[in-house]
């Protein structure tokens, strides 16, 4: 509404979002978790001169900065250019609330990265002590900063007091912050362990090497934490809303098999993690590394995947539609129209006619954040074979057919529009693109046919 | 129309001087990034072994430089999100892929930093591995500098929107850009030319060999003095090409004319100096007195830079009229810790200051 509207062909800009965001996810964890494992793996290896284990945590450290310090710094400015193209409203109003959070977390990201390249540099050069402490640093910085980050994030599914008090802290400290840090902490030092497989495994020479199991098993220990992830869960999902919540236990279908994926997986890691890499200490390969690694990753970006998804219709719950329209404007809009406050939306009349090139101009303002008009999630295929009065029922009870839709918001007119638009994408084969609209209407049959599914949509 | 966003949550004129600050910190490790890995093509071409050592001092900083281009980049994003974001998620929008194509590019010639690095340090390795992802990582930095040249054309000028929607390519049009992208990469040789005779500063107290000390610091002398000279040149044309209504204005006020002034009369007496310097590359005075010049030019053309924005914005936007209300509390705990975290960060520096010299 109050900017233009982005649009990635085929993919959509959520999927363009979400691709990056648990890219940045898994590496970002991994840079948390690998700052506990080296200065804990350290201190372990000086106290019991374990000089195997000290060159470990050595090339571990260089690992840490090639993936983490590169890819996950980038990645980090990714998501911000990525969210404020396709989510610019929502950007503006978490940018202008938690202005000083994110200020707090940079102060926190340039310690971690001044102290990471330190402890890389001065390996064998500083006194074992220091050297530690500087690990030290970098640890408690990059958790810190996962801190302030974490409760900007759970702000977006439960701004809890916020609501009605709105006070910054309130909005910060809020219902799910908490379990949300320890899932987070848990799938951080599970990250870990999982790269510490991958880089035992994959330094050469190794292959015989009596010390890799060792190093594995000992890595595998950050692993178990991953057992709690169900209870995490359980606590976690206490604290949201339920209407959130009844999306993922089975109010979307997609979202329930998703969300129990990342759970059970995460639990199947910290079995396997106990029983074949810290109780037998089995040799693993680095195929086998990746393997895990790669379950791993699918598990986190499950879980990122079911935190951004029972958000919806919101992209800040209570607050903004995912959409990018406030709640707080659908009043107005529904009585002034979306199109007279949409200042970069206008009739495309060069491709489209009449009504139906208002309605086009509606579906970019109410669907195009979400729905292409081809390709991953889009809106021909949902609509297809659809008729006016099927389009038209939909679009009346749109937030009640299907839980993670947001209302129609404008007039009755533009309501009206968007149907008939609609209709050109449920049936592109006739000649209605080129109908003038009053005529198409009037020719549109208006009984449903069977076999339609009226709940015709699709997941968030 | 207008919306229940969150007031600004300080003084907006308090962010932009903190805009300014992170920006200045930002520009001297992004020119950095910006002019070093075409310096280090150029002696790996001409140098040959005797000037390798010059590639190998650059191709040692690059990677931190750039993570302190980047985390000084994030801080200065957030000021500007927070200040100016109808101008700048607009631009973005507007340029679209080409604005996100950054994250690619990024990621692309910081990986190419780390291999230039890595084949510099092991010798078996041949020139080619090493000037192919020298001339890469300097193509890709470059299209990134041109993007974000074309980002702020795309914020400053809300008459070209219309243009902009259709073809984001557009922003070339811009009779201004040639000169100011010139301008970016001119300046960033002059800037590298003053990290080089820092550099050598901090190499010969690290027991390196006088001679290629005073080498690599007279390459830099010159680099300074050339990029300096033609900065200033660019930098004319700049101005000249300035729209008809941001010149009148620029020069009208009597702080921005000031500020102008003040600018390029530094710039010509900071030529004189590095002439005098190039002169006398051995004393260390004139390296003092034209870098705490050119500290305060660039702290110059940051203000200038502002000062356009303003004009180009016109009466359409001023911060001075956002919203506002105070988040005590946060403000209060982030200079806490701003100021805990630079003791931290000085104590880090001087715990690696305090090193003995590395023996490989």
């Amino acid at each position: 509404m109050h900017y233009p509207i982005w649009n990635m062909p085929l993919l959509g800009g959520a999927l363009v979002i979400a691709g990056i965001s648990i890219f940045h996810v898994i590496i970002a964890h991994f840079a948390i978790g690998a700052g506990i494992f080296n200065v804990f793996t350290e201190i372990r290896a000086r106290r019991r001169g374990d000089s195997a284990l000290l060159q470990f945590v050595k090339d571990n450290s260089i690992f840490l900065i090639y993936l983490a310090f590169v890819a996950g710094a980038v990645s980090g400015v990714g998501i911000w250019f990525t969210i404020g193209v396709v989510a610019p409203e929502a950007t503006t109003y978490l940018i202008r609330l938690f202005f000083w959070i994110w200020a707090i977390e940079w102060v926190f990201f340039l310690l971690e990265l001044a102290s990471g390249y330190i402890y890389y540099y001065t390996w064998d050069r500083l006194s074992p002590r220091m050297h530690v402490a500087v690990g030290g640093i970098y640890a408690i910085t990059a958790f810190m900063s996962l801190v302030m980050i974490n409760g900007i994030l759970t702000f977006m599914l439960t701004p809890g007091e916020y609501l009605s008090s709105g006070n910054i802290w309130d909005a910060w400290l809020n219902p799910s912050f908490w379990p949300s840090l320890w899932i987070r902490t848990v799938s951080a030092l599970a990250l870990a362990g999982v790269f510490v497989a991958i880089v035992a495994s994959g330094r050469k020479g190794t292959k015989d090497d009596p010390d890799r199991a060792r190093i594995v098993a000992w890595g595998a220990r950050f692993l178990l934490p991953l057992g709690l992830m169900p209870l995490l869960a359980v606590w976690y999902f206490s604290t949201i809303p339920e209407t959130a919540r009844s999306l993922a236990l089975g109010g979307a279908v997609a979202m329930t098999f998703i969300f129990a994926f990342g759970v059970i997986m995460s639990f199947l890691i910290a079995v396997y993690a106990y029983f074949g890499m810290l109780r037998k200490a089995r040799n693993i390969n680095l195929e086998t590394a990746l393997l895990m690694a790669a379950i791993a990753f699918i598990a986190t970006g499950s879980m990122e995947f079911v935190r951004e998804g029972i958000r919806k219709p919101y992209v800040l719950m209570n607050i903004m539609y995912s959409n990018g329209i406030q709640v707080a404007e659908a009043a107005k809009l529904n009585q002034e129209g979306v199109l007279a406050n949409a200042a970069w939306v206008t009739p495309d009349t060069t491709k489209y006619s009449g009504d139906v090139a208002v309605g086009e101009a509606v579906y970019r303002t109410q669907c195009l954040r979400c729905h292409e008009v081809e390709g991953y999630n889009a809106m021909t295929p949902l609509v297809r074979n659809w008729n006016r009065p099927l389009i038209m029922s939909a679009l009346d009870h749109l937030d009640r057919i299907k839980v993670f839709m947001p209302p129609f918001i404008g007039t009755q007119r533009e309501k009206q529009a968007l149907g008939s638009y609609l209709l050109t994408l449920a049936m592109p084969d006739s000649a209605w693109n080129s109908t003038p609209a009053d005529t198409l209407l009037q020719s549109v049959p208006d009984t449903i046919e069977i076999g339609t599914d009226v709940n015709g949509g699709t997941e968030p | 129309m207008n919306s229940p966003f969150p007031p600004v949550p300080a003084s907006p004129l308090l962010l932009n001087y903190l805009l300014g600050l992170v920006f200045v910190v930002h520009l001297i490790f992004m020119n950095f990034v910006v002019a070093a890995p075409l310096v280090i093509l150029w002696n790996l071409i001409t140098g040959g072994a005797q000037k390798r050592f010059i590639s190998e001092w650059l191709a040692a900083v690059l990677p931190a430089a750039f993570t302190f281009t980047i985390t000084f980049g994030v801080s200065s994003l957030l000021f500007v999100q927070v200040l100016y974001p109808e101008r700048f998620f607009t631009a973005n929008i507007l340029l679209g892929r080409i604005w996100l194509a950054v994250i690619g590019l990024l990621m692309l010639a910081f990986y190419c930093t780390y291999l230039m690095r890595s084949f510099l340090r092991r010798h078996e390795r041949g020139t080619i591995p090493t000037g192919l992802f020298t001339l890469v990582a300097t193509a890709l930095v470059w299209s990134v500098a041109a993007i974000m040249v074309g980002n702020y054309f795309a914020s400053a000028t809300r008459a070209d929107w219309p243009v902009l929607i259709t073809n984001p390519f557009r922003v070339l049009d811009n009779l201004t850009f040639s000169p100011r992208f010139l301008h970016y990469i001119f300046g960033a040789f002059a800037v590298l030319g003053f990290w080089m005779i820092w550099i050598s500063w901090w190499r010969s107290k690290r027991g390196a060999r006088s001679e290629e000390v005073t080498a690599f610091r007279r390459q830099g002398l010159m680099l300074t003095l050339g990029a300096t000279g033609a900065e200033v040149i660019v930098g004319v044309l700049f101005l000249i090409w300035l729209p008809s209504n941001v010149w009148d204005k620029l020069f009208s006020g009597t702080f921005p004319g000031l500020v102008w002034i003040s600018g390029v009369a530094t710039s010509l007496v900071i030529l004189g100096l590095l002439i005098v310097a190039n002169v006398y590359p051995d004393r260390i005075i004139w390296q003092r007195t034209t870098t705490i010049l050119m500290l305060w030019t660039t702290v110059g053309m940051v203000a200038g830079r502002d000062i356009v924005r303003i004009l180009a914005f016109g009466n359409d936007f001023s911060i001075d009229r956002l919203p506002t209300a105070l988040q005590t509390g946060p403000m209060l705990v982030f200079f806490l810790l701003l100021l805990l975290g630079l003791c931290l960060l000085l104590a880090l520096v001087w715990l690696v200051w305090k090193l003995p010299p590395q023996q490989d």
